[in-house]
């Protein structure tokens, strides 16, 4: 059987390692536009002023209507190792 | 000193170094970026170290010996790795003097028994290293050159930092092609596309998560970059010379090994001034840059080796006494250059059974001060971070870290120590 080029393997594993990102690519097309980067600190504050460890949360999507840049989180406390169920959390600033 | 009486001296550093990394393991606190990595949750870094935190402690239940058990068996496994990347260019005797002060370097010893990402990312830098060695050298080899790939994507998923030295090895690549002042030759080429294609993962992860980017404008220019230049070079130094100031001198004087070395070992020279760089231009006062500081071990033992034999028992016994000195089991060697840590018991170790019993019931504790992530380890109910609430008129239980109660958490005192105040309003 003929040897597969190194290159070749590399290249698919690339775009395998590459995939989480990849798919995650949709979530931080928002980030393009400069109202939305302008109002990302502001989410994180609000956040932060509920109380809540910003490392426990995921960005999950961010979307824009009349309530203004909302920003999606999923949110899990971490005691220890286990891992509990996200639970959702939405800031939008206006 | 015979020659087999030398190496059983070496054998006997070896084994001595392991054990060193298994004493006191529990015994300092665990601190904030330990339990951060262990609680798998940090915004900074990439998934894979902080998945072999997590891995252990699935395996063998969550605690703190679990976490660090992951440096301790990455550090003993980076001193087998530079003992295999010595072999590729020098003899057996230079590649056991090698592994014995890689055994008993003292800060690499301090890390390995701590929970931080930079044992596994030292242990990952040496594994690409020693890959990138072997395919260079043997350019028909699909495995080595897939497995420079691997180590170099595991590399740069345990740390962010840790593309570094992929990008400098392929710059290397790069440069020496230029130099032989012909085109990419076969083997170049294969390594350049093969190390450029390894940190596209990477590259992609970093633009895809936010919380990367802003943990670098928070401190850009102020901890990271040159800024401060000559400051930072003093700080440097200043922490080399209090931590391990032999190994310093032997660096210094074995810097015609690094610096006029052969075209042949410049991977290896590229890894050791890695090594270096990253205290310099991410943060000089910080101890945890200096376990990758073992890689000097490398020239050292070149040095040694060019000494009269008599000199190399002599030094590495200084070394060890060193070594005992800062990071000896504590219940023998404790003195006053004891690494900071193993100083005194750790307040969290030994308080928090008593203010779990004291939170008993409670859901939810609001905690005041500058929490790190270890109150998170350490509490068993939900903590929330107070310094950011409008605690105006919000009851609840307090967890005050600060010596003077604020007013928003006046209320019955549960419980008061020298460090914590809890009260419930």
């Amino acid at each position: 059987m003929k040897k597969l080029n190194p290159i070749i393997i590399c290249g698919a594993l690339t775009v395998l390692f590459s995939l989480p990102s990849i798919l995650k690519i949709p979530t931080v097309m928002p980030f393009l536009e400069s109202e939305v980067r302008a109002k990302a600190p502001k989410a994180i504050d609000k956040l932060r002023k509920e109380g809540i460890w910003m490392v426990n949360t995921d960005l999950k999507s961010i979307t824009q209507d009349e309530k203004g840049t909302c920003f999606h989180f999923d949110h899990r406390y971490t005691p220890d190792n286990r891992q509990p169920k996200p639970e959702n959390r939405t800031t939008c600033i206006q | 000193m015979t020659c087999k009486c030398a190496n059983k001296f070496l054998w006997l550093l070896i084994i001595l170094g392991i054990l060193l990394r298994l004493t006191d393991v529990a015994f300092p606190d665990f601190a904030t970026d330990e339990a951060q990595f262990a609680l798998n949750a940090s915004a900074a870094q990439p998934p894979v170290g902080m998945f072999f935190f997590w891995l252990s402690q699935a395996i063998f239940g969550a605690s703190i010996i679990s976490a660090r058990l992951v440096s301790i068996i990455l550090g003993i496994a980076t001193i087998y790795l530079i003992y295999q990347i010595v072999l590729t260019f020098s003899d057996k005797k230079v590649a056991l003097t090698a592994a014995a002060v890689a055994s008993i370097f003292p800060t690499h010893i301090i890390f390995s028994k701590l929970a931080y990402l930079s044992v596994p990312l030292c242990f990952a830098w040496a594994l690409t290293a020693l890959m990138f060695i072997k395919a260079n050298k043997k350019p028909n080899d699909s495995k080595l050159l897939i497995g420079l790939f691997l180590s170099s994507v595991l590399a740069t998923f345990i740390k962010t930092q840790g593309l570094l030295l992929p990008f400098f090895l392929l710059i290397g690549t790069i440069i020496v092609s230029t130099k032989n002042k012909k085109a990419l030759s076969i083997i170049n080429y294969q390594l350049s596309i093969i190390l450029a294609l390894s940190l596209l993962p990477i590259t992609l992860y970093i633009l895809t998560n936010p919380g990367i980017g802003a943990t670098l404008t928070l401190y850009g220019g102020n901890m990271y970059g040159v800024s401060d230049f000559l400051s930072r070079i003093w700080t440097l130094i200043h922490l080399w010379w209090t931590l391990i100031p032999l190994l310093l001198i032997l660096f210094i004087l074995s810097s015609k090994f690094y610096l006029l070395s052969s075209k042949n070992n410049w991977p290896i020279y590229v890894l050791i001034l890695t090594g270096v760089l990253l205290g310099l231009l991410l943060g000089p006062a910080h101890e945890y840059y200096t376990t990758y500081l073992v890689y000097w071990s490398i020239p050292v033992a070149l040095l040694l080796n060019r000494m009269k034999p008599c000199w190399t028992p002599i030094i590495l016994t200084l070394i060890v006494v060193n070594t005992l000195l800062l990071t000896g089991p504590r219940s023998i060697f404790l003195n006053g250059r004891t690494y900071k840590v193993y100083q005194n018991e750790g307040y969290w170790n030994t308080h928090a059974t008593k203010i779990n019993e004291v939170l008993k019931g409670v859901d939810e504790v609001i905690v005041l001060g500058h929490p790190g992530h270890h109150i998170r380890w350490y509490l068993e109910p939900r903590t929330l971070v107070g310094k950011n609430m409008d605690l105006t008129n919000r009851k609840g239980v307090f967890l005050n870290l600060s010596k003077e109660l604020p007013v928003e958490a006046v209320g019955e005192v549960l419980y008061d120590d020298e460090k914590v105040v809890i009260t419930r309003k």
